[in-house]
């Protein structure tokens, strides 16, 4: 293995393009698992998934990647023949061929490193097993039209032609300066009602005008094809073949002339095919996430700038000579106002990806990992395109990865006890995402047996991680929350699946990190369902505007659960919690937590920030709530790192404020007042 | 070498946009004109603080505000008076007396004079900038031993010349940690 000297800049890119092309994959593989499913198989999926496979050895080649190389050569390989009709896709196959994609996943995340060949042998047979011929019937087709087709045309041809649909040819022609465009949008519409054998440019091409001759199979009659085509461009459709002979139209005879153009040259395939090229190149451009950071700080100082401008223009409002001036400007700003908006907008939203990339990794995962586990589970996805920071998605990976594996391995119950207890053979997770205000909430719901409260609380005076006296003090919702204690999830909640000695401490940091809030809902018997929030971007950050002690701070929202008013003399002095929907929460005063003591007697109505870290809640009290306010965040200079302050926020002509890091201020709390030795 | 001139033109128009260097400023027009001289030389930007002159070495400081919008920030060393936004950068302000150990300055007002170091800034007011000068190198003495004030242990050096011109070390100045009294 000389994989692990690969090192440097260009394999880093490497490996993150394999990941996105294996991403693909695996989607790809999914809708055609589905298909394999209904009875259904989307050439141009099987066809996409070859191509992927096609690229990743290409690339393994460049970087003398061997085990990624050769398995994706035999992927490529079984890959070839379904897709050409050679074997039959069979159960087996796909198995095998979802099998490899998996390892590749896994050699790819390895980073060059570990031994996978033993595997990838495994899996070479396997995929060898599946190339059982397929009789390859002959239909009579055109010579003219078979020699500029390339081979795998052809089968897509003959397929169509047995399967009895109509064989079109619809011939567009655009102006050569748009038609890319136009191309484009033509082949998206007739995609969704055709299969798209071949495009064949036109010999009638001049200088001004291109013509694209689409070879179409469909089950659609003429009719409905050029009406479909019409709006988009100027169609001539010719019929080659038209089996459904009650949409034949009496100028079916017309085919003749289409094959004489298709008798062309050569040249204008080549035209074709560099036109795709460049189309597949120029739609992505990977950026490095820490460009966009930049991008963003530079919006951020534009919107300072703006208030700036604003400020001249209120001034100027009272000149009365310059009013006219100030009524131009003030307009010129609201719309720099909005723009500005819309640029922060499109920033943001480059960084955003569906969910449904994610979800997706879990698909194949659950397949396995049930079948080693002698379980039935179905996977339900909901949400798929909800979208999230790409950043954030990654971070989420892990975490999500040990509660489907937890629900995996101690929820679901086999599938004979299931029975007996009623329940449908195969138990099911369901992995939803939806958007609340700037958070996306992720749920994992199971219908397994449910977490017994009971026992928690037992196993962890067990454990020695709480007394019996205070494990009785616990409400349900508490007890639950032990959970998510290091140390709690040892050998009783690890298997081999879910192993490697993490538990739900780890799920608990991660999503912490985050600023994200996990909530555990479950009944025993029924299921459980865990609920991750998780702010959207991490870049600029919703914050509320509070004040205390006549200073002012911004609170990140994205760790805010709820306000509450609190009437004066609620917080005696000295009580260190408040009671917030019958959970007692641990409660501070910001001034006090920063140091600042409160002058006798000033004690006023005030507001109570509740927020929330992994598990825990802790109220935050303040005078009084300013303004909520989108902002960015700059971190403080290196040798100032105060506890419970996460960075600063320039507000330009109001100066800069602090931006308070609850996280921060809720451990610093709990630390202080050791958490389960209360009074 | 490039460096220091970025600095310096950064400086001249802070100076300039400042309107406060006054006699000096003459002085370092000229010099800019003469170009390197035979002897060695070095810029420094200078002020006053509580009757004595201060300097540091131009390229290490990159612009003159005007103190406003400084934010407290709490649980920080009492020679920390808050943070000022410098170009969308957070930027402590030192207080330098306080950070010398003499005391607080007390006076909050006057202009910030951010300097850098490495990948640092920070922000020192100053009561009077008296400009930029060049200075012969050979005028440099770097053993401050001599030196009865509380600010030695941050010197770089001291400048002899007409009068005696404390030359700080930006990075020394910076290197504290937030816990410091």
């Amino acid at each position: 293995m000389n994989n692990s000297d690969i090192k440097g800049e260009r394999f880093k890119e490497f490996l993150a393009e394999a990941e996105d092309i294996l991403n693909s994959m695996g989607k790809g593989l999914l809708k055609l698992g589905k298909g394999v499913k209904a009875g259904i198989i989307d050439p141009a999926v099987l066809n996409s998934i070859f191509r992927s496979a096609h690229t990743l050895k290409g690339m393994s080649g460049v970087f003398e990647f061997r085990d990624m190389g050769s398995l994706s050569h035999s992927l490529e390989d079984t890959l070839d023949l379904l897709r050409m009709g050679r074997i039959t896709l069979t159960d087996d196959t796909l198995d095998s061929v979802m099998a490899a994609h998996e390892l590749l996943v896994r050699i790819v995340s390895a980073r060059g490193l570990g031994d996978f060949s033993e595997e990838i042998e495994g899996i070479k047979q396997g995929l060898a097993r599946g190339h059982v011929k397929k009789s390859k019937p002959r239909e009579q087709i055109n010579k003219e039209l078979l020699s500029i087709l390339t081979e795998y045309e052809e089968h897509r041809f003959r397929e169509c032609l047995r399967d009895g649909r109509n064989i079109y040819i619809v011939t567009v022609k655009f102006p050569i300066t748009s038609f890319d465009k136009g191309y484009v949008s033509v082949t998206e519409i007739l995609k969704t009602e055709s299969e798209l054998i071949a495009t064949l440019p036109s010999t009638k091409s001049s200088h001004e005008v291109l013509y694209f001759d689409i070879l179409i199979g469909t089950v659609r009659g003429k009719g409905f094809i050029d009406d479909l085509v019409r709006p988009l461009a100027e169609a001539e459709i010719s019929v080659l073949a038209e089996p459904s002979a009650k949409h034949a139209s009496p100028q079916a005879s017309k085919s003749e002339p289409a094959l004489e153009i298709i008798s062309g040259h050569g040249h204008g395939r080549h035209l074709d095919a560099s036109r795709e090229t460049l189309r597949r190149v120029s739609n992505t451009v990977r950026v490095n996430i820490s460009k966009l950071d930049n991008i963003m700080n530079i919006i951020s100082e534009l919107g300072i700038l703006k208030t700036g401008i604003s400020g001249i223009s209120s001034r100027l409002k009272v000149e009365r000579e310059f009013s006219s001036y100030s009524i131009e400007l003030s307009r010129s700003e609201k719309y720099l106002e909005r723009k500005l908006s819309e640029l922060r907008d499109s920033v943001l939203d480059v960084r955003m990806v569906p969910i449904g990339q994610l979800f997706g990794r879990f698909e194949t995962l659950i397949n396995k990992l049930s079948r080693e586990a002698g379980k039935e589970i179905r996977m339900i996805t909901h949400g798929d395109e909800t979208e999230l920071d790409k950043l954030i998605v990654e971070e989420l990976a892990d975490p999500l990865m040990h509660i489907i594996r937890n629900v995996l391995d101690h929820a679901i119950e086999a599938p004979s006890a299931r029975e007996a207890m009623g329940k449908q053979r195969a138990g099911t997770i369901t992995l939803s995402a939806y958007q609340k205000g700037n958070h996306v909430v992720l749920e994992v719901k199971d219908d397994g047996a449910g977490i017994d409260a009971e026992l928690v609380r037992e196993k962890a005076v067990e454990k020695g991680l709480i007394t019996r006296e205070y494990a009785k003090s616990l409400s349900r919702q508490e007890t639950l929350d032990l959970l998510f204690l290091p140390g709690f999830s040892t050998r009783d909640f690890v298997s081999e699946t879910s192993g490697r000695g993490v538990g739900m401490d780890v799920v608990k940091e991660n999503i912490t990190k985050l600023s994200g809030i996990i909530d555990i809902e479950t009944v025993k018997g029924r299921g459980t369902r865990f609920l991750l929030t998780i702010p959207i971007t991490l870049a600029i950050i919703q914050a509320l505007i509070v004040e205390d002690l006549g200073r002012r701070y911004a609170v990140p929202l994205n760790s805010v659960i709820e306000i509450v008013e609190l009437p004066p003399g609620e917080m005696d002095s000295g009580s260190e919690y408040i009671t917030v929907n019958d959970r007692s929460v641990p409660a501070v005063r910001l001034s006090s937590f920063f140091g600042k003591d409160r002058p006798f007697g000033a004690e006023a109505s005030s507001y109570g920030i509740v927020a929330g870290l992994a598990e825990h809640r802790l109220c935050v009290m303040v005078d009084g709530l300013v303004e909520e306010l989108e902002v960015v965040i700059k971190p403080l200079p290196r040798m100032l790192k105060p506890a419970g302050i996460a960075g600063a926020t320039d507000m330009g002509e109001k100066g800069t404020i602090l931006v308070l890091d609850i996280t921060g201020i809720l451990e610093h709390v709990l630390k202080e007042r050791k958490a389960p030795a209360r009074a | 070498m490039r460096r220091k001139i970025l600095d310096l033109r950064q400086i001249q128009e802070a100076a300039l946009r400042q309107a406060t260097i006054a006699p000096t400023d003459e002085n370092y027009s000229e010099s800019l004109a003469r170009g390197t001289a035979e002897e060695e030389r070095l810029n420094i930007i200078s002020f006053f603080l509580d009757g004595l002159e201060y300097a540091f070495e131009v390229s290490s400081a990159v612009e003159v505000l005007r103190l406003k919008n400084l934010t407290e920030v709490p649980k920080t060393p009492a020679f920390v008076l808050g943070i000022l936004s410098v170009r969308g950068e957070m930027v402590p302000v030192i207080d330098l007396k306080g950070r010398f150990g003499e005391g607080l300055q007390a006076k909050k007002t006057g202009r910030v004079l951010v300097a850098s170091f490495d990948d640092l800034k920070a922000g020192f007011i100053v009561e009077r900038l008296s400009g930029v000068k060049e200075v012969p190198v050979s005028s440099i003495d770097a053993d401050t031993s001599g030196l009865d004030e509380p600010c030695r242990g941050f010197l770089k050096g001291l400048i002899k010349g007409e009068s005696l011109i404390r030359l700080l070390d930006a990075g020394k100045l910076m290197e504290f940690r937030a816990d410091e009294a």
